[in-house]
């Protein structure tokens, strides 16, 4: 229970981002349902999930005696705060599938078809082993360097989308440049899907596992 | 059972080292934890908080230990330091549900009648409270559950004399019951002349001594005279000598105290006296 806990503090913790998020939300909506620019189909969604990368880490940066006094075991704080990644990386995945809807609506050119949902998986897999890395390395080396933090925030978040981006590219247009693996996630994608969501989902475990056993020695 | 004990704490740093700090504090007293910048308060405090993992020593509140009871001894302890430690966008309200969320003692209503008595703004953010309101809501948090020590690092520091003032009285009120105690790190040692059992000093990592506060102004007397009262045989009794154009000011050992020519001035010193003395000896 307390590990519940720990999420519903960490969320209250980001609530003042709850701004960030909108602002994100009607930029996408703006750009993806109205732009007269040819984008993709997923850029909403990838879009969204940057911002959940961008805002996952926050809770890492509001360290402090309150908060560092509650009565709760190490492992469970742990626990709370990948739960709580995870589920932030959930909700705009939910956000991001919605600006999806939207723009098929709005546009009325893009009809959301069973070759959409692949795709969508393969992104929050990816998304949630980005998530994953980054908490890992926060828990890993303690870092207290705002700077530092500040880099370990917003890089991995660029990489993702960029990289996100090229994925969603080679799948509309089929440049044939792609890497073999990919290649071959095209040609089969429910398979590709499972698979690369699985593990997004076994890197937030094992990560959390790991950060436990460092966090369990560092008190 | 003593509300606190402390065995061997000790931790490394590349320049600084906690060595064997040990002490107990029985239930219901106040104990003062004294010493310069940089001499260890902090890290014994987070220490005996599990905020720090030392490299060796155990610790103890009634009995609980962090290795087989993390939540009950988190429980135990209410904890205020200098650094305010509240998130900036917090509010009264966040604090009040957090504390609900994990503190099966916690009061919600004694909670909030603290709040009405400071006249602490609900609605607004932490992030614009003054340092004294700061301290309030902190102490209307920990005041406002079960617990059986209070570590104070530096709490009082930054406040006016008035809430300063407020504070030592809750401080003397929470250990009336006989059940809960208080460690108290502080640079303004008036305020533990007024409510502090005992005292701990420390420098450089190592305890000085650990007495009781009358046991302390028992055993030193300071010492004050003219420039040329003092010969050097009766200088090497004498602690931290402080010397001006006008005359010395000086610690003595009350045993020592005879030695001394009868024109100087003996009188009882305060904790501040003893303290400050001590580490002008030290520090050669």
């Amino acid at each position: 229970m307390r590990v519940f806990k720990c999420v519903k503090t960490d969320f209250r913790v980001t609530k003042n981002m709850s701004w960030f998020y909108l602002l994100f939300f009607a930029i996408v909506i703006a750009v993806t349902c109205f732009s007269r620019e040819d984008i993709s189909v997923f850029w909403g969604f990838m879009y969204m999930q940057f911002a959940g990368l961008v805002c996952a880490t926050m809770p890492f940066f509001t360290g402090g005696g309150f908060l560092a006094n509650l009565p709760v075991r190490q492992e469970e704080r742990v626990c709370g705060r990948y739960l709580y990644g995870t589920l932030l990386m959930l909700l705009t995945a939910i956000v991001g599938g919605i600006t999806m809807a939207l723009r098929a609506l709005i546009r009325g050119d893009v009809v959301l078809d069973d070759s959409t949902w692949p795709v969508i998986a393969v992104l929050l897999g990816i998304a949630l082993v980005f998530m994953a890395a980054q908490f890992l390395i926060m828990y890993l080396f303690d870092i207290k360097n705002m700077q530092v933090l500040s880099l370990l925030r917003m890089v991995p978040a660029f990489v993702f989308f960029f990289g996100a981006n090229g994925i969603a590219e080679e799948i509309e247009t089929g440049t044939g440049g792609a890497p073999a693996v990919i290649a071959w996630g095209l040609e089969h994608p429910e398979a590709a899907s499972l698979a690369v969501l699985g593990i997004g989902c076994l890197a937030v475990v094992v990560c959390a596992v790991i950060s436990c056993v460092r966090e369990r020695g560092r008190y | 059972m003593n509300a606190l004990e402390v065995k061997g704490l000790t931790k490394k740093y590349r320049d600084f080292t906690l060595s064997d700090i040990s002490f107990s504090l029985p239930k219901g007293y106040i104990m003062g934890y004294v010493g310069q910048n940089g001499a260890g308060k902090t890290t014994t405090l987070c220490m005996i908080a599990h905020l720090l993992k030392g490299d060796a020593g155990v610790c103890s509140i009634d009995g609980l230990t962090y290795e087989k009871q993390p939540v009950q001894y988190r429980e135990a302890i209410g904890y205020i330091g200098d650094k305010d430690g509240l998130v900036p966008d917090f509010t009264i309200g966040d604090v009040c549900s957090i504390c609900r969320d994990f503190y099966p003692s916690f009061r919600a209503d004694t909670f909030r009648a603290y709040v009405k008595k400071w006249k602490l703004p609900e609605k607004k953010k932490i992030k614009t409270f003054s340092r004294g309101m700061k301290v309030k809501l902190m102490f209307a948090e920990v005041l406002s559950r079960e617990t059986k020590l209070l570590i104070l690092d530096e709490a009082t520091n930054g406040l006016d004399p008035v809430v300063r003032r407020e504070i030592l009285e809750l401080l003397q009120d929470y250990i009336s019951d006989g059940e809960r105690s208080i460690l108290f790190s502080t640079h303004i040692l008036s305020d533990l002349e007024q409510i502090a059992d005992y005292i701990f000093f420390i420098h450089n990592g190592k305890k000085v001594f650990f007495e009781t506060k009358e046991e302390l102004q028992e055993a030193y007397m300071l010492v004050k005279g003219g420039s040329g009262e003092l010969r050097a045989p009766e200088k090497d009794c004498l602690i931290g000598v402080r010397e001006s154009d006008v005359g010395f000011e000086a610690l003595v050992r009350t045993d020592d105290a005879p030695c001394l020519p009868q024109g100087v001035l003996l009188e009882k010193p305060t904790v501040d006296q003893i303290v400050v003395h001590m580490i002008k000896d030290m520090e050669g």
